[in-house]
């Protein structure tokens, strides 16, 4: 999969390097990304990418540049192939949002995710027990909504109702955490 | 059950991301969002968060995942050789943090009443629970609950009575120092520093300010040449020297005694000054009793004063409000004399900066901004040593301070100047540097939750040796940090001299241990992470400062107990 023409010592600064910047990468992929699924793949592009040309980067230099440009540059590859088999009136809702999440990541700090994944799991002690058990059913055991609604017998529409209710207040929980600061002790 | 047209925009959103909405919602999704804007960052919201809770629940598995699919490719001798030997355990298919096995996903089916069963493999069925009526199911959930209840509160209960025992009880002293001017201490007495605290204890100065804060809330600014002795909240002693009391009224009947008179205090402002021959104590505000000995008291009230020398002779006088030492008069003299210390270590960096050993020196007195060879993570700013300067503050788990630069030298001196606010952590991570090769020395410098200074020197055995043998050297210092010295600003330093092969450590100036390094390594930086450990795994104990740091500085060679001094 990687050229043998590139040296072993650059392979292991390459292997290093992409690990310590994981977060950073996936992020940008989750965010890119035409289809959450599809966030592996997008790494793991970025990463056959960046290891091949280890040989051109400058180690001296932060890579997150690179590796920021790499990864919207195989998501947009992604993206274009996704747009193909999307039907129009979900491809407008589709690009408006690709539009402001990129603003999001341009303007914040672009290693976020770590303190978006430790907000998250202060927030979703927060909640109540019957939404712990939504998210639970929904993204733990992977049952669809209508699955859900079905065995509940509850209406489909109440359920997307909280569920999204729930994400938003979960947004809302990690965008105030991360805003607060730690008093001292 | 009737799906009735979805019209709220959380209805839509919640479609949207399950991607069954339909062309006319769509539409009309498509529509309110050009409309409103509180629409659009609703949706982008709800987006986000789906995202996030996506990746928190399957995220965890994919940095294994991802390095386990390239160790079994041809790249293996090259993932061996990689300095990430944390992510390697997992390849027993167990998640590396619980040793569990990572979640395998079967399909549900339905039982005839009505619960779900896994199908999957039959050795996965003794982790599936099998789905009860709702009513057995919230009994034995009420059940559960209580008994779990229980255990926490016996366990809350055991671990309070421990720390009875222990004497870990939350430390509140009786005042603490808050701030002072020029402080001179008298040999052989305690002194102290912005943010002590202070115990039953004495205060001896010889020249200086100091503005304590008590519990109660009384405050007091104590000036030098002083002799003042703390009995409790309540009851004081000064044998010389001026103090100035702020009492408020719930702490009426503070009391300051002097070797002729005692000032009792009934909620208000008073100044006293007691010198070899006589005490005066000038009302500034409120009432005082002055209570010579064997005599009964004196009332003042605001506007008078009172003095009585050794041979018990008393008079009263016109309060002198000008000798009463107030807040802003604290301040203003406070901020001369930090102006003169800023300017005195501006001096000092710029004969620093000259110095052509120093690999880095990171000034953080302004707060957040750019740092050379540098990234921010996450950290906030806050209060500095000073008034007027500021620092960074490392409080989240993921706060931390990236130093790019790569280099290696076989002696080291590393500097910081840093305040710890609370032992939250196991440790908290001063340096550490980033990547070692075989034979080369990696290094981690942190403080222990006992409050002393450790220093770790790991490095591989030359190359023909990976099997992961590694050899560590540990030096500790002496506490540190105790309940009182939380939350002010000390000097620490670490010297590894490769020549003397000894390794020092200092704590404002002073040598605090000595001891020999057997093992003197040459050390290889790969950068390195100040204020955390290197790792960005979110799930491990957290090791971040927890506190804050205003300098932080590197040099090639090992500086001399003068130089640290200075």
């Amino acid at each position: 999969m990687v050229k043998e023409t590139v040296s072993k010592e650059s392979l292991i600064w390459a292997n290093e390097t992409f690990l310590k910047h994981w977060s950073f990468v996936r992020y940008i992929a989750i965010l890119k990304a035409p289809d959450p699924v599809l966030t592996d793949d997008i790494v793991n592009d970025v990463y056959l990418n960046f290891v091949q040309q280890a040989e051109r980067w400058d180690v001296n230099r932060d890579p997150r540049p690179i590796l920021r440009k790499l990864t919207k540059d195989i998501a947009g590859k992604y993206w274009q192939q996704h747009l193909r088999s999307t039907p129009e009136h979900l491809r407008k809702i589709a690009e408006r949002i690709e539009q402001r999440l990129e603003s999001r990541e341009v303007n914040m700090d672009p290693c976020d995710l770590d303190d978006q994944l430790s907000a998250l799991s202060v927030c979703l002690k927060k909640l109540t027990e019957r939404s712990r058990r939504l998210l639970d059913l929904h993204y733990v055991q992977k049952i669809k909504l209508t699955r859900i609604a079905a065995e509940q017998e509850q209406n489909l529409n109440t359920l997307y109702s909280q569920i999204d209710r729930i994400r938003i207040v979960l947004r809302n929980c990690i965008e105030n955490f991360l805003k607060t600061e730690v008093p001292d002790v | 059950m009737s799906d009735s047209a979805p019209k709220s925009v959380s209805q839509l959103a919640g479609k949207y991301i399950d991607g069954t909405l339909s062309k006319e919602e769509a539409d009309y999704l498509h529509f309110l969002m050009e409309t409103d804007p509180q629409i659009e960052r609703h949706l982008v919201g709800s987006v986000l968060s789906h995202l996030v809770l996506l990746e928190n629940f399957d995220g965890p598995n994919q940095k294994e995942t991802f390095i386990s699919s390239k160790i079994k490719t041809k790249e293996i001798s090259v993932w061996e050789e990689t300095h990430q030997e944390e992510n390697l355990p997992f390849l027993n298919n167990q998640d590396p943090r619980t040793n569990v096995p990572l979640r395998v996903q079967n399909p549900i089916e339905k039982n005839t009443d009505g619960s779900f069963y896994w199908t999957g493999d039959q050795e996965d069925r003794s982790n599936v629970r099998p789905e009860r009526n709702r009513r057995s199911r919230r009994r034995k959930f009420f059940l559960l609950a209580s008994g779990i209840l229980l255990i926490v509160l016996l366990l809350f209960g055991w671990i309070f009575w421990n720390h009875q025992q222990s004497g870990e009880i939350p430390y509140c002293p009786i005042a603490r120092v808050v701030e002072t001017v020029d402080p001179v201490w008298r040999e052989g007495q305690m002194s102290y520093k912005n943010g002590q605290g202070v115990e039953r204890s004495n205060i001896s100065l010889k020249s200086g300010l100091v503005r304590l804060k008590f519990e109660n809330g009384v405050e007091l600014i104590l000036e030098g040449p002083l002799e003042f002795a703390i009995k409790d909240s309540a009851q004081t002693f000064c044998s010389e020297g001026r103090v100035s009391a702020l009492v408020p009224s719930s702490a009426a009947g503070f009391e300051v005694s002097t070797p002729y008179a005692s000032v009792i205090d009934r909620g208000t402002a008073f100044f006293l000054e007691v010198d070899q021959k006589k005490a005066r104590v000038d009302v500034i505000k409120g009432k005082v009793d002055f209570v010579p000995p064997n005599k009964s008291p004196v009332p003042l009230n605001k506007g008078k004063a009172y003095t009585i020398d050794h041979l018990h002779a008393a008079s009263e006088q016109i309060a002198q409000p000008e000798r009463y030492m107030d807040t802003n008069k604290f301040r203003t003299i406070l901020n001369q004399s930090e102006t003169r210390m800023l300017e005195s270590i501006k001096l000092k960096q710029a004969s620093i900066l000259r110095d052509s050993s120093l690999m880095l020196h990171w000034d953080l007195r302004e707060g957040i901004g750019k740092i050379e060879s540098g990234q921010i993570r996450g950290c906030r700013e806050s209060q500095g040593r000073f008034q007027q300067t500021r620092s960074i503050a490392f409080n989240r788990r993921t706060d931390r301070l990236f130093w790019e630069q790569q280099g290696s030298c076989s002696s080291l001196t590393l500097m910081t100047s840093v305040r710890i606010d609370h032992f939250q952590n196991q440790t908290n991570v001063l340096f550490c540097s980033g990547g070692f090769a075989a034979g080369e020395g990696n290094l981690l410098w942190q403080i222990l939750k006992d409050g002393r200074l450790q220093l770790q020197i790991t490095h591989q055995n030359p190359k023909g040796d990976l099997s992961g043998k590694i050899s560590r050297e540990e030096f500790y210092s002496p506490a540190v940090y105790n309940r009182s010295t939380l939350g002010t600003w000390i000097t620490l330093a670490v010297v590894l001299d490769s020549e003397k092969k000894t390794v020092s450590m200092y704590a404002d100036g002073q040598e605090i241990a000595k001891k020999d390094w057997t093992n003197a390594v040459p050390l290889k930086f790969k950068g390195g992470t100040i204020g955390n450990y290197e790792s960005n795994d979110v799930q491990r104990n957290a090791r971040n400062l927890n506190g804050a740091m205003e300098e932080f500085l590197i040099f090639r060679r090992p500086l001399s107990s003068k130089e640290i001094f200075r």
